[in-house]
């Protein structure tokens, strides 16, 4: 009787202290360690993993009926095949491709993530200058994100938008691209602290397009708390 | 037997408290071992921590409170019970709207490390396992909805090929970071049941031989692209290149042959894009026409032969342009050119018009053309040309399942009319008359097989008292600048027609069409080559022009006639 009653409590403690808060949590940044770090890094309020979509993708032809150029969905010249002429290769439907994949979010302006950064000198973590709230995706390729295109900051920097209930949309001020290596780069967004965010408001959805690439995410300021003060 | 009993819970007391405390140790050491990839931390000497600006005490966390000196058991275990009772409230709560939000990291042990900069290209966008990638922080439910569609991009919220003058491949196998090329091919051989001797075709620049094979156009080039920098070049080789230019007088006014500086160019202009609203850009050079609805391009269209709205309005302008994307479904395009396809400028005074193209739905198009105030006759200054050209689009139907999958239907409507140089727009008469155009063309076209065959029916009607729209035929090499004697084209005179075609298509690729097509037309005068052809004989079966180009020959008479019926068969790629 007494080990029937005890199993399930040394059970449920175990499992809720498993899953209780991270360490980081109720100790000053000073005393972290890199467990500490990492565990904000993954998996905080700062920090959120999104899907990224891949959008319906024109043809040139129709890029340039609406003004760009470019940008088509390439396939190369080994897709042509002889029996382009005479039939039987595949075709085409009108349907949008849509296949998932994860981009990281970081709020990078918070002092936990940048604390964590440094602790784990994380060689992609980036820096900017000036008050901003700052927002950084990671893994962004860079082909498929057309990064590399000159003047491709100015359609990031439109696209990269910061949506609160009741305010009018936050775009990026600026955008800054840092590859990162294996075709790869790092997309930081820089927003104005004009318009305070606070702890009162319940979400902010941010979103981003890179090409045909679009993510979104939301963020929670409730929960974006560190040392009982709202962090951003 | 009451120590004994006290004795037992303080056993229990000690046993629920080692039990938590091994938990709580056995947490720490399965996180740490969970989330320590020794890729990222083996070398990794920690720095210096950042300065904090805000001290707080300790929480209540175990890990807090075990550090605390002088605390019994019993705080710790009444320290774990509130601890316990904590947590269940944050589980409750995040059963809430924020329960798959940041706090369902709770429940959710993470599987592996995160290391930015190191996923793969292919998985990060389109090739990812979903059940290989397990969100860490946040799953995907939480996540905003992703539209299917760029927003941003003008018209490209919703596919658009299945128009008329639209390209309908949805892959490029040319294109480039800098650079996306362009080739297109379109041969065709006609069949016309007039058989007329010289096998020359009149009245259209969609061909110009019959009964023989024929390069209607070979194009290479593409569009240059870096930044807000842009420019496009295409090349236009075979019969298009003689056909097209000799319809435009104006090089003729004045030094330097335009028409061959031009005539190898479809297309050839600079341009600079404007990061404003949704784009603005200001181009300057050779571009084409949109009037009349049909693409310059006989691969984009549905039909080979155009209705008459179509082919005798211009294909290209040469001047400036600007298109203006206020949304992502409007353009306003102002043009301020030359003349009314023309290289050069006829007479004193540019020609403007502009372009308002409205698609509310990936289903709906709108255009509307417009141009005034040109002077395009050779030798009149004073002659004014006005034109409005709306085109409708509609797709009502789409059903992927089904073998005949997709409907669409278009209309085109053309008011026109000139003024001045002795003629007016309406209510004309014998000393001044009336010199107008009015024409409307409809075609509908049916999608079957999964894109791999089409079938179309369309044609049209117009009326242009003046003949000033009205292609003229090239009797004996006659032009626009020589115009013809045999058909003269001149105020008061009248000229109507109408046109009907019926055509099929083998798509075997998006980048391959194969043709054919019915087409039939006719007029209130003899207009079409008859069997004895437009040419002078100058020998038994020696059919060669005379004399200047459209000069009278003593003796010859052109063989026009009312109506003409052909078959079309086309071969058209486009890369």
């Amino acid at each position: 009787m007494y080990r029937s009653k005890m199993f399930p409590l040394f059970l449920s403690s175990t499992v809720l202290l498993l899953a209780g808060s991270p360490s980081w949590q109720g100790k000053p940044a000073t005393q972290w360690d890199e467990n500490d770090a990492r565990q904000v890094l993954r998996n905080s309020p700062w920090v959120k993993r999104a899907t990224a979509s891949l959008l319906f993708q024109p043809s040139k032809d129709q890029l340039r009926a609406g003004g760009k150029m470019g940008g088509g969905k390439s396939v190369g010249l080994q897709s042509l095949e002889l029996s382009n002429l005479v039939g039987g290769s595949t075709h085409h439907s009108n349907s949008t491709a849509k296949k998932p994949g994860y981009l990281t979010l970081r709020w990078e302006s918070a002092s936990p993530v940048r604390t964590a950064e440094s602790k784990l000198q994380d060689p992609n973590a980036p820096g900017w200058d000036g008050e901003y709230y700052a927002i950084a995706v990671y893994g962004v390729p860079i082909d498929a994100g057309r990064l590399d295109e000159a003047g491709q900051s100015a359609d990031l920097k439109k696209l990269g938008v910061l949506k609160r209930d009741g305010m009018k949309d936050m775009t990026a001020a600026k955008v800054e691209i840092t590859a990162s290596g294996s075709g790869l780069a790092t997309v930081l967004y820089l927003f104005p602290r004009s318009a305070a965010i606070t702890g009162e408001e319940k979400r902010i959805e941010f979103s981003a397009q890179f090409g045909p690439i679009f993510v979104a995410q939301y963020f929670y300021p409730g929960e974006m708390q560190f040392q009982g003060k709202l962090d951003l | 037997m009451q120590i004994r009993a006290r004795r037992v819970r303080m056993l229990r007391q000690a046993v629920f408290t080692a039990t938590g405390v091994a938990g709580l140790f056995a947490s720490q050491l399965l996180t740490a071992q969970t989330a320590s990839p020794p890729q990222l931390i083996a070398a990794a000497e920690a720095p210096p921590a950042p300065e904090e600006s805000t001290t707080t005490a300790p929480s209540s966390s175990t890990t807090g409170s075990a550090q605390q000196p002088g605390l019994t058991v019993l705080d710790e275990l009444n320290a774990m019970k509130a601890r316990i009772e904590k947590l269940e409230q944050e589980l409750k709560a995040a059963k809430g709207e924020t329960g798959t939000g940041p706090a369902s990291g709770v429940a959710a042990a993470p599987r592996k490390m995160l290391t930015p900069g190191t996923v793969d290209e292919s998985k990060a966008v389109a090739s990812v396992d979903p059940a290989d990638q397990q969100p860490e922080a946040q799953p995907a439910a939480a996540a905003p909805a992703a539209p299917a569609v760029d927003l941003e991009t003008p018209f490209a919220f919703a596919d658009f090929t299945w128009m008329l003058s639209n390209s309908r491949n949805h892959d490029e196998v040319l294109d480039g970071k800098y650079f996306s090329g362009e080739f297109r091919v379109d041969t065709n051989y006609m069949y016309d049941y007039n058989h007329p001797i010289d096998h020359t075709l009149i009245g259209t620049t969609e061909g110009e031989r019959t009964g023989e094979f024929n390069i209607q156009a070979l194009n290479v080039g593409g569009d240059f692209h870096a930044g807000n920098m842009q420019g496009r070049i295409l090349t236009q080789f075979g019969s298009v290149s003689t056909a097209v230019p000799r319809n435009d007088a104006s090089y003729s006014q004045g030094q330097w042959d335009l028409a061959d500086a031009y005539r190898y160019l479809s297309e050839m202009y600079a341009g600079y894009h404007i990061n404003v609203q949704h784009g603005l850009n200001i181009q300057v050079g050779d571009f084409l026409s949109f009037i009349g609805l049909f693409s310059y391009y006989s691969f984009d269209n549905w039909m080979y032969q155009p209705s008459y709205v179509s082919s005798n309005t211009p294909w290209f302008f040469t001047g400036i342009r600007a298109q203006w994307f206020p949304t992502n479904k409007l353009k306003i395009e102002p043009w301020f050119i030359n003349g009314w396809q023309t290289y050069a400028k006829y007479n004193g005074r540019h020609g403007l018009g502009g372009q308002i193209l409205w698609r509310p739905t990936g289903n709906l198009d709108f255009v509307f053309n417009t141009y005034a105030l040109g002077r395009d006759t050779l030798g009149v200054d004073n002659r004014s040309r006005y034109h409005i050209d709306d085109s409708q689009e509609w797709k009502y139907y789409e059903n992927p399942g089904k073998f005949m999958h997709r409907m669409a239907f278009t209309l085109t409507e053309d008011v026109g009319c000139e003024s001045g140089g002795g003629v007016v727009c309406k209510s004309g008469n014998s000393q001044t008359p009336a010199q107008n155009f009015m024409g409307i063309m409809g075609y509908h076209r049916w999608w079957f097989d999964n894109d791999k065959f089409a079938a179309e029916v369309g044609g049209g009607v117009m009326n242009n008292p003046g003949r000033y729209l009205v292609l003229l035929p090239p009797i004996n090499g006659a032009n626009a600048t020589s115009g013809t004697p045999y058909f003269p084209e001149a105020p008061g005179l009248p000229f109507k027609a109408y046109d009907f075609q019926l055509g099929f298509d083998f798509f075997p690729s998006q980048w391959v069409t194969w043709h054919v097509e019915w087409t039939q037309r006719g007029s209130n005068v003899p207009y079409f080559a008859g069997p004895g052809g437009i040419t002078p004989q100058q020998a038994p079966g020696l059919y060669v022009n005379e004399g200047a180009p459209g000069s009278y020959v003593p003796g010859f008479s052109p063989d026009l006639v009312k109506q003409e019926r052909r078959w079309i068969f086309s071969l058209m790629v486009k890369l």
